[in-house]
């Protein structure tokens, strides 16, 4: 049926003008609802009542900014130069501040040393300024009090100190030249001041040697760089020793095989249990600690006859060290000696052994010092003598934490109770802090404005980069209103420098250009002292006979080292860090006793038994490497991890090296050694050590090498004849990422595990999940060990970085029935989260098990809001404050892997596009490439015929990690070669197939 | 039809049609006895328990399993591959067995299909629980959406989704289609009441025309010819979610015919476990007889040879091939840290079966038990097997690990026990366990003066 509105429309069809308009019976009839509209509106209603009120919506701070900060551009983030300095090494560094809060660091590439890179520990630091542990608010025993109140009493305090009494400020070793002018005010208004360094690690053997030798207690300056043969006692300096980060940056120069480059210098060392640097030595002899000073007199003795000098008392192991010898003198004025012992004849004899050598020149460079660890064993010990003898009068801790750094905290803890007035400053928790009357909380140093000579004359700035986050002021400041100065921190720095530091710059520009300069570069060098320092003539005989002396009573002994990972311990209440396995054991969360498989076989022990040394019970760990009769402990331990459930991780041993006499030793013979029966499971990342005769890391050695680029490596061409395929080559157009990794420049520090973890913020899981093999990170670097176990001087270690290898023909992709994991078309193996659905299946398949699984909420982005496992309280507001923006945070049950850091590749692509300019090479840098302090890492485009990873793809060194599965991965590997002679039996047996 | 004077009787005691209905229907009239309240009420506490396993699981997430980030599939995917597996009898017996034109097939059929749903309904739990993000699972189906995300067809995984709900769903029309007849049968017998208004719904009209039983059968060939292809095919496919991987120990071409006639031997196993019971409590032993259980133990003894050649050519290919992953992968099962899995493996499998070439051994119902609870064992640790010990050792000897499954792992398997008894418990109460219309067909088959002297009967 048809109706029509007029005449004319009825005829000719034609439409009403207004036929879109209602006409008022329409519009009454669609103004009734009827029963059907009445259920659409009710059930819409109710729907939407029912979503919005399910919707908890959180009530979120944001606060627009009134005056738009000149710098602050959000989503962008900015870099400032500052210095990472716990009071052990110092490193320049940059850090990425985004939106107000820092969340990276990175290394400063302008400081020379380093050239950017960074250890494990000043890329954990970042977590410590985000710490709630940290003392918030100045206290006096224990009740919070205003700052000026704290301030007046304690000077009040000071000029309440008698004369005759001290006044002692505690510090770590002090670097900054500011920080050391307002210490020398601060005597100067309180004449009875006196500076006491404390390091963590003592120092003292080195300096006192060189006092003998230079009239001046310092420490010289090392280049390792320099060096074509080097000779190591238990010097751990590509882990710990003095300045790993630097050392490990110099010592790689000389490892390397790129570039034209064709010798490699040799490394030697001698130590009694495995350390990070005796594991990449060519040559390794294990001895007793004890045994070191007559080894060293004997290779004194075997370089004197070598050179036709006079020779001292016999060592006893001539002919061991004869080959080495030999070695030092064939690399003449290249050659370097060095040891971690903190015996002063040892290093006296070490330094009288590199002057035969010539070494003194160019390698121990004496007119530049180390500045760091000053501290001194006897002072120290004469501040204690003082303390009980009620010479002191007041003891001001400035976050020097004596009761735990101190060899002997419990002394500590004795003196200070006959003292009148204590202080301690402390950035955070410290054991200190319950014994003292006043506990002032220093600024974090990205919350401080200060300054570090790390090396003389070379200087650099630490600048805050946030605002204090607690009611904190940094060391600088409190100093500043003890002496009743007004200025603030940045105002003195700025005019100390003005004064002292610009005016030694070779940089004639005025003032404040300098400065500016400065500021944005973070680094200064100043103009070269003149030479002031000579060696002088030392008669060593009587050294000589003083070590000849020492003997080794053939029993146990122990050797505390520090840890990779936790170092002296200041930084034991970093989850990254305690999280971070230790490069040589692969045990993180825990500290324990080192045993060879042959002392464990002739005790009866096994991994994770429980033994007692002198009442401190540790499990012990089987250490291929170790001197059957040594027993080493990792120092660092036995503080307090806060989080929810605070609690001790691990065991102090200091305790077990506290001798009778002020200096300090770091080992001690071991007489009672007792099982305990019970055990303990450590938590450990590598259960399996040996590489099965699996081509896994290929190595040769140099002679082999020199002779065919390619040896070791024979079969990567062989398998790349038998790479057939039904399919066509994918073509990637555009770029196609790879990354390259030297494993001759790896030296396993660790750095780029923890970098990688703080760009991608990947969870901390804890002990427990750690045990039940649920680690999250994203990078492993997975250490074997070759040759005999049995025999420790012989055992070979490899390590090699392993993360997602971007396989071109990845057998991950092919198997998510989601298609969650995909290839990217620059050939990127990428994870979308939030289509993963956790079937796990790509894990299974995946030849490198480099995919992690998100085993339970550790990061709190679950839908459940009650299921969460954060042990280490990762998840906290503030701690969350360290995210990365630019990176998901992944919930409970999905999958997770390295990305190539895409947020890093794709924001240079944006910016070149923006530009309107290629992408250059080297432009992009991954996380663990920027860490890298050895620069074993390099990323770039293989479609650029010109960049770095073309040229590398065209290296004989290069292999592809199960390249016989033709999964065709994107990251490469270059051969391991060592500096040895013969090639032993180190090529694996395993043979190519099809 | 041909009468057999001396082949044995399919049924024996001298049953009339009317006997054959009584007997067979008598479980579900009346009230049932205590054993089945006890069975029940233990089949509930257990899916209870899984209920809780359940919850804990999705609650605190799969890090409440034993799984790690070397061994990413456990437990659970070894039980999916075992509880599918077991699915496997019934649609062997009624399809496969039914163009073979074996009419003892008749005796058991019925329970088995029931069987096979029920395992295949256990079996589907573990993919979907073994999830991450078991919220999510709806994004392994191929809808549009506004997203324009599609599935993976090149996974094994999907392929799964798809071969195991085929499977169900043909198998559970099959199963349906023969029980009405005899739902009608039920509805018959049964005085007005809502049992009977249910039954009634439940037999779509059936009237036992000629045209109905016409249709019945055609369909019932059709359905079995659909579900003949599926027997094959869905095993090959959990199969492929090995076999298409590159780690050692998965990555075999032999897996699909090895998973195929492993999954029928655990099968029969598996019937053969459960018939042994049900005819002696339901007093069926005149339906299922020891000549049932002789023919179920034959395809036991072949299915269990192929398993254990499958076996052989493993280990030989394994040796054969070099390549040292895969000899590690074969060397490490039968000797490394999980060496007791492969030879309980071995032992359950291979051998023990082998006594079923003994007639005495095949026709005695309690030794048959034993070896069938053995296969059963051993089936599900083939599946360890292939599963944990391929993973916890595979290319990177850095990333090895070891697996020890937690309490939840083990309650889910134990629900799934569960959720299989209930549904058989209700089953025997609410249907026939045996297909009453077509053991009719089969009851002449044997002359009817030997039946009556006893025949062969050793009940």
């Amino acid at each position: 049926m048809k109706y029509w509105k007029s005449i004319e429309e009825y005829n000719q069809g034609q439409k009403d003008d207004h036929a879109h308009l209602p006409n008022k019976i329409q519009a009454q009839e669609a103004l009734k609802s009827n029963r059907r509209d009445f259920l659409k509106y009710f059930g819409f209603s109710v729907a939407s009542a029912a979503v919005l009120a399910s919707c908890e919506r959180p009530v979120k701070k944001a606060i627009p900014l009134l005056i738009q900060p000149e710098e602050v551009r959000p989503g962008i983030a900015n870099f400032y130069a500052s210095t990472f300095y716990n009071g052990g090494e110092a490193v320049p560094i940059l850090v990425k501040v985004r939106d107000g809060r820092p969340i990276k660091i990175e290394g400063n590439d302008l400081f020379t040393l380093t050239e950017g890179g960074t250890s494990a520990q000043v890329q954990a630091s970042l977590l410590n300024l985000y710490d709630e542990s940290r003392p918030k608010v100045p206290t006096f025993n224990g009740e919070e009090i205003s700052w000026d109140e704290a301030n007046t009493n304690i000077t009040t305090g000071l000029k309440a100190v008698g004369e005759n009494e001290d006044i002692v400020l505690l510090t770590p070793t002090v670097i900054s030249p500011t920080q050391k002018s307002l210490i020398k005010k601060l005597s100067e208004q309180y004449p009875n001041v006196k500076q006491v360094s404390l390091d963590a690690y003592s120092y003292s053997g080195i300096k006192e040697a060189h006092q003998e030798l230079l009239g001046e207690s310092i420490i010289p300056m090392i280049n390792f760089d320099k060096a074509q043969v080097i000779v190591s006692f238990g010097a751990d300096f590509l882990g710990s020793w003095l300045m790993p980060t630097v050392f490990t940056s110099q010592y790689v120069k000389n490892r390397k095989l790129d570039k034209g480059q064709k010798n490699i210098s040799k490394h030697i060392h001698f130590e009694g249990f495995m350390s990070l640097t005796g594991s990449n030595a060519d040559d390794r002899y294990v001895i007793k600690p004890s045994e070191e000073g007559r080894y060293i007199l004997s290779l004194y003795n075997e370089v004197a006859k070598g050179l036709h000098l006079s020779s001292l008392e016999n060592g006893g192991f001539e002919k061991e060290v004869t080959k080495v010898a030999e070695d030092l003198i064939d690399a003449k004025s290249s050659s370097l000696v060095v040891s971690g012992s903190n015996d002063k004849n040892i290093q006296l004899l070490v330094a009288g052994i590199n002057t035969m050598l010539d070494t003194y020149k160019e390698i121990i460079n004496v007119q530049s010092t180390i500045n760091l660890y000053q501290g001194s064993d006897k002072a120290y010990a004469d501040f204690l003598t003082d303390c009980n003898a009620g010479k002191v009068g007041a003891v001001i801790c400035l976050e020097s934490n004596p009761a735990y750094n101190a060899l002997n905290g419990a002394s500590f803890v004795e003196a200070i109770k006959k003292v009148g007035l204590t202080v301690n400053v402390a950035a955070q928790g410290e054991e200190t802090s319950q014994f003292c009357q006043y506990v002032l909380p220093s600024s974090h140093f990205l919350e401080s404005w200060t300054d570090a000579e790390i090396i003389t004359g070379m200087y650099s700035l630490t600048q805050p980069v946030i605002q204090p986050i607690f009611k904190t002021k940094s060391v600088n400041e409190i100093l500043l209103g003890w002496l009743g100065d007004s200025s603030n921190a940045y105002d003195y720095l700025y005019k100390y420098w003005g004064d002292n530091i610009i005016p030694q710059s070779e940089d004639d520009n005025p003032f404040l250009s300098t400065w500016k300069k400065t500021l944005s570069a973070g680094v200064l060098v100043a103009a070269n002292s003149e030479n002031k320092r000579t060696l002088s003539e030392v008669d060593y005989s009587s050294t000589g006979k003083e070590l000849s002396k020492e003997k080794s009573n053939g029993g146990f002994e122990l050797v505390a080292y520090q840890s990779v990972p936790v170092g002296d311990g200041k930084m034991a209440n970093n989850p990254w860090l305690q999280e971070l396995p230790d490069p040589v054991s692969r045990v993180c969360w825990d500290n324990y006793y080192s045993v060879s498989p042959n002392l464990a076989d002739k005790k009866g022990w096994k991994q994770g038994d429980v033994i007692s040394i002198s009442d401190i019970e540790l499990p012990v760990f089987i250490q291929p490497g170790n001197h059957d009769e040594v027993i080493s402990v990792a120092l660092g331990y036995g503080r307090v991890m806060e989080g929810p459930n605070p609690e001790v991780i691990g065991k102090d041993v200091k305790p077990l090296l506290v001798g009778d006499d002020s200096t300090v030793k770091y080992y001690t013979s071991v007489a009672n050694v007792k099982s305990t029966g019970s055990t303990y499971e450590l938590a450990t990342t590598q259960t399996h050590h040996s590489m099965e005769g699996r081509a896994i890391v290929r190595e040769t050695s140099l002679s082999e090498y020199l002779k065919d680029p390619a040896s070791g490596n024979e079969m990567h061409a062989e398998i790349e004849k038998l790479h057939t395929s039904l399919y066509d080559k994918h073509e990637y157009k555009g770029h196609h990422w790879a990354m390259f990794i030297d494993l001759n420049s790896c030296t396993g520090c660790n750095a780029c595990v923890v970098a990688c973890s703080v760009e991608n913020n990947v969870p901390v899981v804890g002990r427990d999940e750690v045990r039940r093999s649920h680690e999250m990170h994203w990078l492993r670097i997975d250490r074997y060990y070759t040759e005999a176990p049995e025999d420790p001087s012989s055992l070979r270690v490899v390590r090699q970085p392993v993360m997602c290898q971007h396989c071109d023909n990845a057998p991950c992709e092919n198997v998510c029935p989601v298609a969650a994991t995909n290839h990217s078309s620059e050939g990127i193996n990428q994870m979308a989260y939030n289509r993963c659905i956790g079937t796990r299946y790509c894990n299974n398949n995946c030849p490198y098990k480099v995919r992690r699984f998100n085993w339970y909420d550790y990061t709190g982005a679950d839908a459940i809001p009650f299921n969460r496992v954060d042990p280490a309280g990762m998840s906290t507001d503030l701690k969350r404050m360290v995210l990365n923006p630019d990176v998901t945070v992944r919930a409970k049950g999905v999958i997770e892997k390295c990305s190539f850091c895409i947020q890093r590749i794709q924001e240079k692509k944006l910016d070149a596009k923006k530009e309107g300019e290629p992408l250059q090479d080297g432009e992009i840098q991954t996380a663990c490439q920027q860490g890298c302090p050895a620069k074993a890492i390099t990323f770039g485009d293989m479609n650029d015929k010109n960049s770095e990873v073309s040229k590398m793809m065209r290296d004989p060194r290069r292999y592809h990690l199960l390249e016989e599965l033709h999964t065709l991965p994107s990251v490469a590997y270059l051969t391991k070669v060592r500096n040895i002679e013969e090639t032993k039996k180190s090529e694996p047996e395993h043979k190519t197939h099809s | 039809m041909y009468v057999s004077p001396l082949r044995e009787p399919l049924v024996t005691g001298a049953k009339s049609y009317k006997d054959v209905t009584d007997d067979i229907t008598k479980p579900m009239e009346g009230k049932p006895g205590k054993l089945w309240y006890v069975g029940l009420a233990t089949a509930l506490l257990a899916l209870g328990f899984g209920g809780f396993a359940i919850y804990v699981t999705v609650w605190e997430g799969i890090g409440s399993w034993g799984l790690n980030r070397t061994i990413g599939w456990g437990w659970g995917i070894t039980n999916f591959v075992w509880w599918v597996g077991i699915g496997h009898a019934g649609t062997f017996i009624s399809a496969i067995l039914l163009l073979f034109r074996q009419k003892w097939r008749t005796s058991i059929n019925r329970s088995a299909e029931a069987m096979t749903i029920f395992a295949v309904m256990c079996a589907g739990l573990f993919p979907l629980l073994h999830m991450g993000r078991l919220p999510l699972g709806f994004f392994v189906f191929p809808y549009p959406n506004t997203r324009d995300l599609w599935v993976n067809f090149n996974s094994p995984l999907l392929w799964d989704v798809f071969a195991i709900s085929t499977y169900f769903t043909v198998s559970l029309l099959f199963w349906y289609m023969g029980l009405i007849p005899d739902i009608a049968s039920i509805r018959d017998r049964l005085k007005d009441g809502i049992r009977k208004q249910i039954y009634t719904v439940l037999s779509f009209g059936w009237t036992g025309s000629a045209r109905h039983w016409s249709r019945h059968e055609s369909m019932s060939l059709i359905l079995a010819g659909l579900a003949a292809p599926l027997v094959l095919s869905v095993h090959s496919i959990v199969s492929m979610d090995f076999a298409t991987s590159v780690i050692p120990g998965w990555h075999t071409t032999i897996f699909p015919p090895y998973f195929v006639a492993g999954a029928v031997f655990s099968g029969f196993a598996m019937v053969l476990t459960l018939m042994i019971i049900t005819r002696k409590a339901l007093n069926l032993e005149n339906y299922i007889t020891v000549g049932h259980v002789e023919s179920m133990n034959k395809v036991i003894i072949a299915t269990g040879s192929i398993v254990g050649i499958a076996y052989l050519t493993e280990l030989f290919m394994a040796w054969y091939s070099g390549v040292v992953y895969e000899r590690y992968a074969f060397v490490n099962r039968a000797f490394g840290p999980y060496w007791w899995a492969y030879w309980i493996m071995m032992t359950c499998n291979v051998i023990t079966p082998q006594l079923f070439w003994f007639k005495k051994i095949r026709r005695n119902l309690a030794a048959t038990f034993v070896i069938s609870i053995f296969v059963n064992i051993g089936m599900w640790f083939e599946r360890f097997v292939i599963i944990v010990t391929s993973l916890h050792r595979d290319f990177l000897p850095s990333s090895w690990a070891m697996y020890s499954p937690t309490w939840v792992e083990v309650g889910v398997y134990i629900g799934t026990f569960g959720l299989f008894f209930t549904m058989f418990f209700l089953f025997i109460r609410f249907f026939p366990v045996i297909a009453i219309s077509e053991i009719k067909s089969v009851l002449k088959s044997s002359g009817e003066n030997f039946i009556k002297k006893g025949g062969r009967n050793e009940k």
